[in-house]
């Protein structure tokens, strides 16, 4: 089964997503800001990131340069309330990047393609 | 711009004008800023320009690292972002917004310029304009060649009027064929000149005092250089001397350079006149040369501009006619009455500036001073061929003016085609009219309105009455004569109301250019607005609409709490939809263009409208051109454009309607066409469609056509609209195939700088 980790401030937004996501068939954790979400990453195997951008304290963008640091590979998607970064999110080397919606289609559709294209490598 | 002021880390305020440098008092040799007069703090003056720009290469880095490690600088930053910035981050952030803003800016400096340049033109064209309506008015008010020929001399040099340092005037002797020297105007030496200018300027003389001042025979010192004009006799033959060339060749000639000149200049003219950069224009009255102008600035060594030139050839078709009428009025030998009649129909007709009044002015003068029951003044466009009634003047009976009018316009319509006038004594025995029109009117008669060589109108009179027992009820030669004065004097006045409602019509663009502009400001503050608020109030919806959906999905298809719960799913995703367009709006980033099939682009924008277009029964009616060229286009801009007007069509289609959806080639261009059944859209409101906010009344925020416009435009493209009778309305989006191709050279290199921009997070590793 693989695992996601939701990294998000928004505590209702992480229970929707685990919940959301757990009914996928996935295994889900949440991390309510960036610096407990690297302590995660470094405790455990994760197969891929659902990472919202504006958070106290360390923001996304900032978080992702750190995963990027250690887990080169591991793929994150961006989820956020703005869209202003979606015109260059490859700059900051992400998978993807989703708007957030309560329509979790396109966000799952994401989620799934990415991990059937790309299996995880360790 | 904006005259931000900021507080630094240590509380000192600074404002936009100040350089960094200055308020540091750094002295780091290596900051680009360093002493720079033209860089200023970019945070404080929101002003990236100098510093970032979207090609910023990594030499441009230093200046970037002198900036993020400024505590003003910093601090600003942080505090307009919200949050505190790690290290590593700064640089990004920055580079990050300065490109946005740098984009903003770049759009904005355009949009400046371009109203700059419009208004220079303008204000340039109101005040030749204004110079040219004020000689006018002065020269048509007399008849008599000598004081013509002064005003004209005045109009010239006069610094209120033209402006030149000396002026001559030669007129042709039809009869002699030669040019002789007629009048001359200006100072015959420096110092004189210096008198002249110092006195006029105490002074402060106008234009209207200089012209009395001239005809009235004091003042101005003409003699000398009206004693070398009348030396001057050139025969009409080419190559003898520029000012005959010019009156044979019927156009201006400017020479600039006496000694490099190829053209003849004659000895004479050499010897009395011309010693340095000089022009020369043709009097033209009825396509005939009757004259020539010449005019220098051989004192104050201004060069002569193309537009004075212009403005002078302009001047001399008014003296041309002028000079003509008094010509007429002489060989005539009308009665003082007629004369002082004419002058005044003269100045009633130049004075007035609305065209309305003008035509209306026209048509009652030519009827009361012909003797004729009615009139009509048509209005001629030479583009189109058509030919209009602009106003009506009669007495008889309105049966008959109505009549007229068909009749009248065939009349027209001959005086416009010969461009001469047409006169029927006598209709009855006139084997052109049918019985019918033979009925409308006993005498007619039609001239053309000539202004400047173009043929703007014509005027037709009818049914003559005769003012006493010896005069005759029939149109004549003489009256023909008469009418046709009238017709040049009517055809400037309708040449100038024109050019004035030119003007008018060029002022009113402006100003709503100014306010566009304006709105746009408003526009770009309320972005960084609604990006703030759209981030604090799509995270709860996202829960909202979230859990509902979640809810919903775990009740039985029959529970009634399902429809509860779809209302708020459909009213989160409303809210959500608003959200979207406003930061569509905010965002004016630069499309980022690759080769794409347009046809796949309608084939998804389709896809997501698909639940709509169910919810609505619509049928859509799909012709896509199968062998289209792919363009150079931003795929998810596009889809935007192609959804938005979609979203719009659908809001307006009533249930169960017809939708149609082509795409085509048309010329240099790929056309798609959106169709939709319903309501037309009243043409004032079709002007509007894509100013930002305008809604219809129905749901939405006036934003969606707005972005569709806006994206279409950085494409290079236009978004086309209207009604048919089978469609309610018509969108279409033109995208060009050239200049697409032009472009791609462009997008290449931006994708290679996004490449570049990755680099520093690779090297990491």
């Amino acid at each position: 089964m693989k695992t996601l980790l939701v990294v998000d401030d928004d505590g209702s937004c992480r229970k929707l997503y685990e919940s959301e996501f757990s009914d996928e068939g996935y295994v889900v954790e949440g991390a309510s800001s960036g610096p407990e979400a690297l302590k995660m990453l470094e405790e455990s195997r994760f197969d891929l990131v659902i990472l919202d951008v504006k958070m106290p304290g360390m923001n996304g963008l900032e978080t992702l340069c750190e995963i990027m640091k250690t887990k080169r590979n591991l793929p994150v998607v961006i989820n956020s309330a703005y869209d202003t970064f979606k015109s260059n999110f490859t700059t900051w080397n992400a998978e993807a990047y989703v708007v957030k919606s309560s329509n979790l289609d396109e966000l799952k559709r994401t989620v799934r393609s990415l991990l059937e294209e790309k299996p995880c490598p360790r | 711009m904006s005259e931000g002021k900021a507080a630094g880390s240590d509380g000192v305020e600074i404002s936009s004008a100040q350089k960094c440098w200055e308020y540091r008092a750094c002295s780091k040799g290596d900051c680009p800023a360093c002493g720079a007069s033209d860089v200023r703090c970019w945070i404080v003056s929101r002003d990236f320009r100098p510093g970032v720009s979207p090609d910023v290469s990594s030499s441009d880095d230093k200046f970037l690292h002198s900036c993020t490690r400024c505590g003003v600088f910093l601090s600003h930053l942080e505090r307009s972002l919200g949050r505190r910035l790690s290290d590593g981050a700064v640089a990004d952030t920055v580079r990050f917004l300065a490109q946005e803003m740098f984009i903003y800016q770049e759009a904005l400096q355009k949009a400046y310029e371009g109203l700059r340049v419009e208004h220079v033109s303008l204000e340039t064209r109101i005040r030749e304009f204004s110079i040219l309506f004020k000689i006018c008015n002065v020269m048509h008010g007399t008849m008599e060649l000598e004081k013509i020929l002064k005003i004209i001399m005045a109009s010239v040099t006069s610094g209120n009027a033209l402006g030149f340092n000396r002026a001559m005037i030669l007129l042709v002797d039809e009869e002699k064929r030669v040019l002789s020297g007629r009048m001359g105007t200006g100072p015959s030496s420096m110092e004189e000149a210096a008198r002249i200018w110092s006195e006029l300027e105490a002074g402060n003389v106008s234009f209207e005092a200089v012209v009395r001042m001239s005809t009235e025979g004091q003042g101005t010192p003409d003699e000398a250089l009206t004693r070398t004009a009348a030396s001057l006799v050139f025969p009409l033959k080419p190559g003898v001397d520029v000012t005959v060339d010019s009156v044979l060749e019927k156009r201006p000639f400017h020479v600039r350079d006496i000694d490099s000149y190829s053209g003849a200049i004659s000895k004479k003219l050499r010897d009395s006149f011309v010693r340095c950069e000089f022009v020369v224009v043709p009097i033209m009255a009825k396509g005939r040369a009757m004259g020539a102008l010449v005019a220098d600035n051989v004192f104050s060594r201004r060069p002569i501009t193309e537009e004075e030139v212009d403005l002078l050839f302009s001047l001399a078709h008014q003296a041309g006619l002028a000079i003509e009428n008094a010509a007429v009025y002489e060989s005539m030998k009308l009665g003082l009455s007629e004369v002082s009649t004419l002058q005044e129909v003269g100045k009633g007709i130049l004075s007035t500036t609305s065209l309305a009044d003008v035509l209306e002015l026209i048509a009652r003068i030519s009827a009361q001073v012909i003797g004729a029951k009615g009139s009509v003044l048509w209005l001629y466009e030479e583009g189109e061929d058509r030919v209009t009634p602009g106003a009506r003047f009669g007495t008889g009976e309105s049966i008959i003016q109505k009549s007229f009018t068909e009749l009248g316009e065939k009349l027209a319509r001959w005086a416009i085609a010969e461009k001469a006038p047409v006169l029927v004594p006598d209709c009855s025995s006139d084997p052109r009219f049918s019985e019918t029109e033979k009925g409308l009117a006993s005498s007619v008669m039609a001239v053309p309105l000539a202004a400047l060589g173009n043929i703007v109108g014509a005027i037709t009179v009818y049914d003559k009455v005769a003012r006493s027992d010896f005069d005759s009820n029939m149109f004549e030669r003489e009256d023909e004569k008469f009418l046709g004065i009238l017709a040049d004097q009517a055809a400037i006045a309708v040449q100038n109301a024109r050019l004035f409602e030119a003007v008018r019509e060029t002022e009113r663009r402006l100003r709503e250019t100014q306010a566009l502009l304006l709105r746009t400001e408003k526009l770009a503050a309320l972005g960084e607005m609604s990006a703030k608020v759209a981030h604090e109030i799509r995270n709860p919806l996202t829960s909202i609409g979230g859990f509902a959906r979640r809810v919903s999905k775990s009740l039985k298809a029959n529970d009634p709490n399902r429809d509860y719960l779809d209302i708020i799913i459909k009213e989160t995703e409303r809210l959500e939809r608003i959200l979207n367009e406003q930061l569509q709006f905010a965002q004016l980033s630069r499309p980022r263009l690759q080769m794409e099939e347009i046809n796949a682009v309608v084939e998804e924008s389709l896809q997501l409208v698909s639940e709509e277009v169910l919810a609505r029964k619509a049928k859509i009616l799909k012709k896509l051109s199968m062998d289209l060229p792919k363009l150079l286009l931003d795929y998810d801009k596009i889809k935007q454009v192609l959804i938005n007007i979609l979203q719009n069509a659908l809001k307006f289609l009533p249930v169960g309607g017809r939708i149609r959806v082509e795409t085509k080639k048309a010329g240099d261009s790929v056309h798609v066409i959106m169709a939709n059944e319903g309501e037309r859209i009243p043409g004032e409101l079709m002007d509007r469609l894509f100013v930002p906010f305008f809604t219809s009344g129905k749901d939405g925020t006036g934003l969606g056509l707005a972005v569709a416009y806006q994206i279409v435009r950085e494409h290079g493209g236009e978004i086309r609209v209207k009604s048919d009778r089978e469609w309610g309305t018509v969108f279409c989006v033109c995208l060009p195939v050239s200049t697409n191709q032009d472009r791609r050279r462009t997008a290449g290199d931006r994708r290679a700088r996004r490449t570049d921009r990755r680099k520093p997070f690779e090297e990491g590793f």
